[in-house]
C-alpha cells in the first residue's frame, strides 16, 4: 500500500514536471509515422524537429539482445508518458526494414519516431551521430531543451531518464 | 542515318557508358562472385591455392583462386537446400583445411525465433567438387540461441567447433530464474569432421555478439579467448583450453572493467606464441582500466598476461586481429577517420616486445566488412571485402 502510494506520488511529482517544464507543443500527441531512411543529415533534420524540446535518441539492432530490453523498458516510458519524445534509429541493414517495423509495433511503439539505416555508407552515418560511439548497443542520447545530450551506452536506467526528466 | 535512329545510337551509347561507369565505380557487377558476396573467409591449401566461402542469399559459396585473389573459380553452394544464415562481420562462415587436406566449413543457420541459430558444418573431402549435407553440431534440439560458431583444426587435425549457446539460460528461465548472456559451448572431431563428439560446456555467462578467437593449444587441443560477463555486467574476456574430453582450464584473461548492459559487437583474436602455450591477444576495450585496442601476452599455465601494450585509442579504431609467424607479429584492426576506413599495422619482429610505428595498409571509401589475417607456410595475408573495392588479398610484409 505505502509503496502503491510513493509510486502514486512519484508519478504525480513527474507529470507535475513535465507539465512545468514542456512547452505546449509537447502536449499534442504524437501521430503514427512509419519508419524513415535515416540519412546522412537525418540527424540535423531530428535535432531540427525536437527545436527548443527534449529528446531521446535511442540507437538500437535487431541483433542485439539488450536492445529489446531497452524497447521494452521505453515502451512502458511512453506508455506512462505519452509526451515524451522518443526517436529510435535501428542499425540494421535498410533490407531489415520489414522486421524492424514488426518490432516497433510488437514493442507498441508506433507512437515514436523511427528511422532505419539508408543505404547509405553506415560507417559515416555511424560517424555522423557521434564520432566517439564505438558502435556498442544500445547507445542513447539525453538531449535536453537547449539540445545539450548525454551519452549513454548500455541499457538506459529508470533512474537515469526519471533525472534527466526532472532536470531538463 | 534518320534523325530518331540517331538518337536512338545516342541514347544506347550513353546507356552503355553509365553501365561501363558503375561497373567502374562499383567492383561487384551483380554476378555471382566472391566480391558481391557477404562476409568471405579464406585459408591456402598445402599448393598455395587461396580457398575461400562466403554467403549470398540462402547459401554458403565455396570458390577458389589458383592467382591468390586475382580470378575465382565459379562458386559452388555448399548447403544446396537453401536456408537463412548469419552474415556479419562478428558472425560469419568459416573455412580451414582438415589433417588430409579435407575441406572444412561452418556457418550459423538463423532459425525461425529472435536471435535463435543452429550451428552447421559441411565438408569436402574431393578438394571442393562436392560437400557434404550440412550437420547440426549443438545436440539440445532446442530452438534458442546457438550462434557465432568458431572453427579450429590443431595440427593432428582435430576439428574443433565452438559457439555461444543459450540452452541453459532457457532452463533457467524455466524454473523463473534470471541468466546472464549465454554460455561458451564446444564440440570436437577426431575424424577429419566425419563426426562430432558430444557437447562441452566451457563457461555460463558468456558475451552474446562477440566473434570467439582460437588457436591451436599443442597438437591435440585448442584454446579459445572470447568476450565474458565477469560479476554484474563486466564485459571483459576469458580463455580456456579445449580438450577431447572437456575443457582444461578456464580463466580470466583481460581485467579491464568495461562494466555495461549492452553489446559491443566487437570480439578479441588470438595467435600462437613462438613458445609453447603463450598467446598473442588483441582486444577491445572501453573499461574503466583501459580504453581502445590493446595488445597483450598471455601464459596459459599460470594464467598471467604480460606486455600490454595500447594499439590504438582513437575513437574509430576496431577490430584488431593478430597473427605471427616466429618472431613476427602482426597487429592489424580498422580505423575510420570519419571519410575513409583504414587499415591499420603494426609490426612487431621480436615476439611482441617492441612495435615498429603504424602502417596503413589499404583503404576503403564505403562500407567494409571485417578484416582477416590469413597464414599460410611462413606468409601473412590480409582477407578484406569491402563495397565498392570488392575482396581483396593482400601479403603483409
Amino acid at each position: 500500500m505505502l509503496l502503491k502510494f510513493i509510486n502514486v506520488f512519484r508519478v504525480s511529482l513527474l507529470w507535475g514536471l513535465l507539465l512545468a517544464c514542456a512547452p505546449g507543443s509537447l502536449m499534442a500527441a504524437e501521430v503514427g509515422k512509419s519508419l524513415k531512411a535515416f540519412d546522412p543529415d537525418s540527424f540535423e533534420a531530428i535535432r531540427a524537429k525536437y527545436q527548443g524540446r527534449p529528446f531521446i535518441l535511442a540507437l538500437w539492432s535487431l541483433d542485439c539482445p539488450p536492445c529489446f530490453k531497452e524497447l521494452n523498458n521505453l515502451a512502458r516510458w511512453k506508455r506512462n508518458y505519452p509526451e515524451l519524445n522518443l526517436v529510435f534509429v535501428a542499425t540494421d541493414d535498410y533490407s531489415m526494414k520489414a522486421e524492424v517495423g514488426q518490432q516497433i509495433k510488437a514493442f507498441g511503439l508506433e507512437l515514436a519516431d523511427h528511422w532505419i539505416f539508408s543505404e547509405h555508407a553506415a560507417v559515416r552515418l555511424r560517424y555522423n551521430i557521434d564520432p566517439l560511439w564505438h558502435g556498442e548497443l544500445p547507445r542513447s542520447y539525453l538531449y535536453d531543451r537547449r539540445h545539450k545530450s548525454t551519452a549513454v551506452s548500455g541499457l538506459l536506467k529508470d533512474k537515469t531518464i526519471q533525472q534527466w526528466v526532472s532536470l531538463r | 542515318m534518320t534523325l530518331i535512329g540517331f538518337r536512338f545510337a545516342i541514347l544506347m551509347a550513353l546507356l552503355f557508358m553509365s553501365h561501363w561507369a558503375s561497373a567502374l565505380s562499383n567492383f561487384c557487377d551483380g554476378a555471382m562472385s566472391i566480391h558481391c558476396g557477404k562476409t568471405p573467409s579464406a585459408v591456402f591449401d598445402g599448393e598455395g591455392r587461396l580457398l575461400a566461402v562466403f554467403k549470398k542469399d540462402k547459401h554458403v559459396y565455396f570458390t577458389t583462386s589458383r592467382d591468390a585473389g586475382k580470378t575465382y573459380s565459379e562458386p559452388r553452394a555448399v548447403n544446396a537446400v537453401p536456408e537463412t544464415i548469419y552474415a556479419n562481420g562478428e558472425n560469419r562462415p568459416k573455412i580451414a583445411l582438415g589433417k588430409d587436406e579435407e575441406i572444412l566449413i561452418s556457418w550459423t543457420q538463423k532459425t525461425a525465433e529472435r536471435f535463435s541459430g543452429n550451428i552447421r558444418f559441411s565438408r569436402s573431402i574431393d578438394g571442393g567438387n562436392s560437400f557434404s549435407v550440412p550437420i547440426t553440431v549443438n545436440d539440445d534440439g532446442l530452438m534458442t540461441s546457438h550462434r557465432f560458431d568458431q572453427l579450429h583444426v590443431t595440427p593432428s587435425g582435430r576439428v574443433y567447433i565452438a559457439w555461444l549457446d543459450k540452452r541453459d539460460k532457457v532452463a533457467v528461465m524455466a524454473k523463473g530464474g534470471e541468466y546472464k548472456g549465454a554460455a561458451l559451448y564446444y564440440s570436437v572431431s577426431e575424424d577429419g569432421g566425419l563426426s562430432f563428439s558430444k557437447n562441452f560446456k566451457v563457461a555460463d555467462g558468456s558475451c552474446e555478439c562477440c566473434r570467439i578467437a582460437s588457436a591451436s593449444h599443442g597438437s591435440d587441443n585448442a584454446a579459445v579467448f572470447w568476450r565474458h560477463i565477469y560479476g554484474l555486467n563486466t564485459r571483459d574476456h576469458g580463455l580456456a583450453v579445449l580438450t577431447p574430453k572437456g575443457p582444461a582450464k578456464v580463466d580470466r584473461a583481460t581485467q579491464d572493467e568495461w562494466r555495461i548492459d549492452a553489446c559491443p559487437h566487437h570480439g578479441p583474436h588470438m595467435a600462437n606464441a613462438k613458445e609453447l602455450g603463450r598467446y598473442h591477444l588483441v582486444w577491445f576495450s572501453q573499461g574503466d582500466l583501459r580504453k581502445g585496442i590493446h595488445y597483450g601476452m598471455y601464459d596459459v599455465e599460470t594464467a598471467v598476461m604480460s606486455n600490454v601494450i595500447p594499439v590504438d585509442n582513437g575513437a574509430g579504431a576496431s577490430h584488431p586481429l593478430v597473427a605471427a609467424v616466429g618472431n613476427k607479429v602482426y597487429v592489424l584492426w580498422k580505423f575510420f577517420d570519419g571519410e575513409i576506413t583504414r587499415l591499420q599495422l603494426n609490426r612487431s619482429i621480436d615476439g611482441g616486445e617492441n612495435w615498429q610505428s603504424t602502417e596503413t595498409l589499404l583503404t576503403s571509401s564505403e562500407d567494409s566488412d571485417h578484416p582477416q589475417l590469413i597464414a599460410a607456410q611462413g606468409k601473412v595475408f590480409i582477407g578484406w571485402s569491402a563495397k565498392k573495392e570488392g575482396y581483396r588479398v593482400v601479403e603483409v610484409h
